[in-house]
């Protein structure tokens, strides 16, 4: 079994990015020297192809970025950058998808070499898709700027394959209401709403169907294969909270205990317990976050009853599930059931 | 800045040549084999430096009583010390001669001036500081400037609004344009992001040559100006407005795929000057749907 993704792993896609981003920073009166201190990157490794770079360096140049040219859409603006780099194999696969369901499909398939700081889930309803963002490492206080990033990734596939049609989107965001939502209106077309459970996008059936400006079928197949010897070459991992969200998840019913998950990972509890503090998250925590999203997703999705669902997440009874709801959103499961 | 110590100036050269002709007329020459040079050459270089004080002094600082403490105190400092450089090449006999009084008298009066008038100065550059320091934050806060074009951005677009409308004649008509690039998005993804952004420099810079030195143009963000035109009436704006419009895709002929779509607003005398906040969503609910502000009937 191939260990999952950590901080100091290195990744091709994040290499990529940090081009993109450095160019912009640059072009807008930042110091080199400045960004890329304390990133362990080097102005001669930018030059090179294939370079990779550790999780952990490239949010400190996102640090250093955010400090040295302090506007609100840097993030908007990487992704625009991003989506317009003719070198950027994953996107520009993307643009040449079919269709916006068969992209994200490919999104989710090639994530582990592209986009490792992420888990993108989606969970289905009788209206829309809607896709889970949950940080996949411990993202180091750039948890908003690379959501903003991934969001504004998929609103950019959105605006240019599907000529502006950003109405059927709908983002919620777990960050405070800021005082200014300009740059996200200018940027994404919509409003997304604030201090959300979760940071999700929703998107509508229609969309997922509606096929590309830029749809390439045979540059798709291309493009496909050729990162998938890339991710083959680096290995499919998957970031740790992932990994182990996931397997949370599968146990369910049952509790995966700190010592089981630890086994898998072939380190002792203590370890583990150690490792989830650098990434700035508790055992517990993560248990209550994957027992907290089926909830929420089983109640207002699936519209399941309360015995049901507390059965399905291994509550004793109904009154302990509701206790605990309560305790995670500050509401009881009645509320969120409200349209 | 001299000129405004000219009657001071005229005061003191008179006030010195008074002294030169009473030192001339009351002492007697002496041989040249009783001048002591050392003595000569120190009290030349202590009157020179202190010309140079006055000097500083007229160049540099404006009129006011400061001013006024610091230029007698270092005249009276240079009246002695002349006269006691002549002191070396005139003889006067007698202990008690008028001319030691006239010589040793002034230099500490212009003492006691100049140190009035240097701690005057300290209070004076500490008020100032004070007051720049207020005005640099709100003025040259970097976080008010897009780093792009170096236009001020949406924060400062906002307070100059609070500020013109708070200040302006219920008479006088404020206008505003919103300038967007269509097609920007669509130019950024095709040419890269490195074009996107000199293209929205070269449109700043080219908007900036076509409009007054009193407006005031922001990037209000993305591929979005907003222009501040104080006391425009509407009939003006909307003529730049179609200045900008028409003359767009000739001075920007690699840009074929974007143009430019300027709208003007106008807050008018008869109307009831809304909030900034309230302006700048009645300005995006525009941008988005084409809906007319409510206050402005035009």
């Amino acid at each position: 079994m191939t260990a999952p993704f950590d901080s100091e792993d290195k990744c091709l896609w994040l290499a990529s990015s940090c081009q993109d981003l450095i160019a912009l920073c640059l072009r807008r009166d930042a110091d080199l020297n400045r960004l890329l201190s304390g990133t362990r990157i080097f102005p001669a490794n930018l030059a090179v192809e294939h370079h990779r770079i550790a999780a952990r360096d490239w949010l400190n140049l996102v640090r250093n970025c955010r400090r040295q040219v302090p506007v609100d859409d840097l993030a908007f603006m990487t992704a625009d950058a991003m989506l317009a780099n003719r070198d950027h194999a994953f996107l520009q696969m993307l643009q040449c998808a079919p269709d916006l369901g068969s992209a994200l499909r490919a999104w989710h398939r090639h994530r582990a070499g592209f986009l490792p700081l992420v888990q993108v889930s989606p969970a289905g309803s009788d209206r829309d898709l809607s896709l889970h963002l949950r940080p996949a490492i411990g993202l180091q206080g750039q948890d908003a700027f690379v959501t903003e990033l991934t969001v504004s990734l998929l609103i950019g596939l959105v605006r240019h394959q599907l000529d502006d049609a950003t109405s059927g989107i709908g983002v919620e965001l777990t960050t405070q209401r800021p005082a200014d939502i300009e740059s996200y209106r200018l940027h994404w077309r919509i409003e997304p709403s604030f201090d959300a459970p979760v940071n999700r996008v929703r998107i509508a059936y229609p969309l997922l169907f509606r096929p590309f400006a830029g749809s390439d079928a045979q540059r798709f197949a291309q493009l496909q294969t050729g990162l998938r010897a890339l991710c083959r070459h680096s290995g499919r991992r998957i970031g740790l909270l992932e990994f182990l969200r996931r397997r949370m998840r599968r146990a369910l019913p049952q509790l995966l205990g700190l010592e089981q998950a630890a086994a898998t990972l072939s380190m002792s509890g203590s370890s583990l317990k150690r490792l989830l503090k650098q990434h700035g998250v508790s055992y517990g925590e993560l248990i209550d976050e994957v027992r907290s999203e089926l909830a929420w997703t089983l109640l207002r999705e699936q519209r399941w009853s309360n015995p049901r669902v507390a059965e399905r997440l291994g509550y004793a009874n109904e009154h302990n599930f509701r206790r605990a709801f309560k305790r995670w959103t500050g509401r009881p499961p009645s509320a969120v059931l409200a349209p | 800045m001299w000129r405004q110590h000219l009657p001071s100036l005229l005061l003191l050269c008179a006030a010195l040549c008074v002294g030169c002709t009473l030192a001339l007329s009351l002492g007697q020459p002496k041989p040249l084999s009783a001048i002591a040079w050392y003595d000569v050459l120190g009290e030349a270089v202590t009157l020179l430096v202190a010309c140079g004080w006055l000097g500083l002094v007229v160049a540099y600082r404006p009129r006011g009583w400061v001013s006024h403490c610091l230029i007698a105190g270092t005249g009276l400092l240079i009246w002695s010390y002349a006269l006691d450089l002549f002191d070396e090449f005139f003889k006067y006999v007698g202990v008690d001669h008028p001319q030691s009084l006239l010589e040793s008298a002034p230099a500490p009066f212009g003492m006691l001036l100049l140190t009035v008038g240097v701690a005057g100065w300290m209070r004076e550059q500490r008020i100032v500081h004070r007051q720049l320091t207020g005005r640099e934050h709100f003025l040259r806060d970097h976080r008010l400037l897009d780093p792009l074009t170096k236009l001020y951005n949406r924060r400062y677009l906002q307070h100059a609004l609070e500020r013109e409308l708070e200040l302006r004649r219920p008479d006088e008509p404020l206008s505003l344009l919103v300038i967007d690039v269509e097609g920007f998005a669509g130019y950024n993804h095709r040419r890269g992001a490195a074009a996107g952004d000199r293209l929205l420099v070269r449109i700043a810079e080219w908007v900036l040559m076509r409009m007054r030195p009193s407006s005031l143009l922001c990037r209000y963000g993305a591929d979005r100006f907003v222009m501040l035109l104080p006391d425009t009436p509407l009939a003006r704006a909307v003529r730049l407005a179609r200045h900008l419009q028409t003359r767009f895709p000739r001075a920007h002929d690699d840009a074929e795929d974007c143009t430019l779509r300027c709208s003007a607003h106008v807050i008018d005398g008869g109307a009831r000057p809304p909030a900034p906040a309230e302006l700048m969503s009645a300005l995006e609910r525009h941008a988005r749907s084409g809906e007319r502000p409510q206050w402005n009937p035009a």
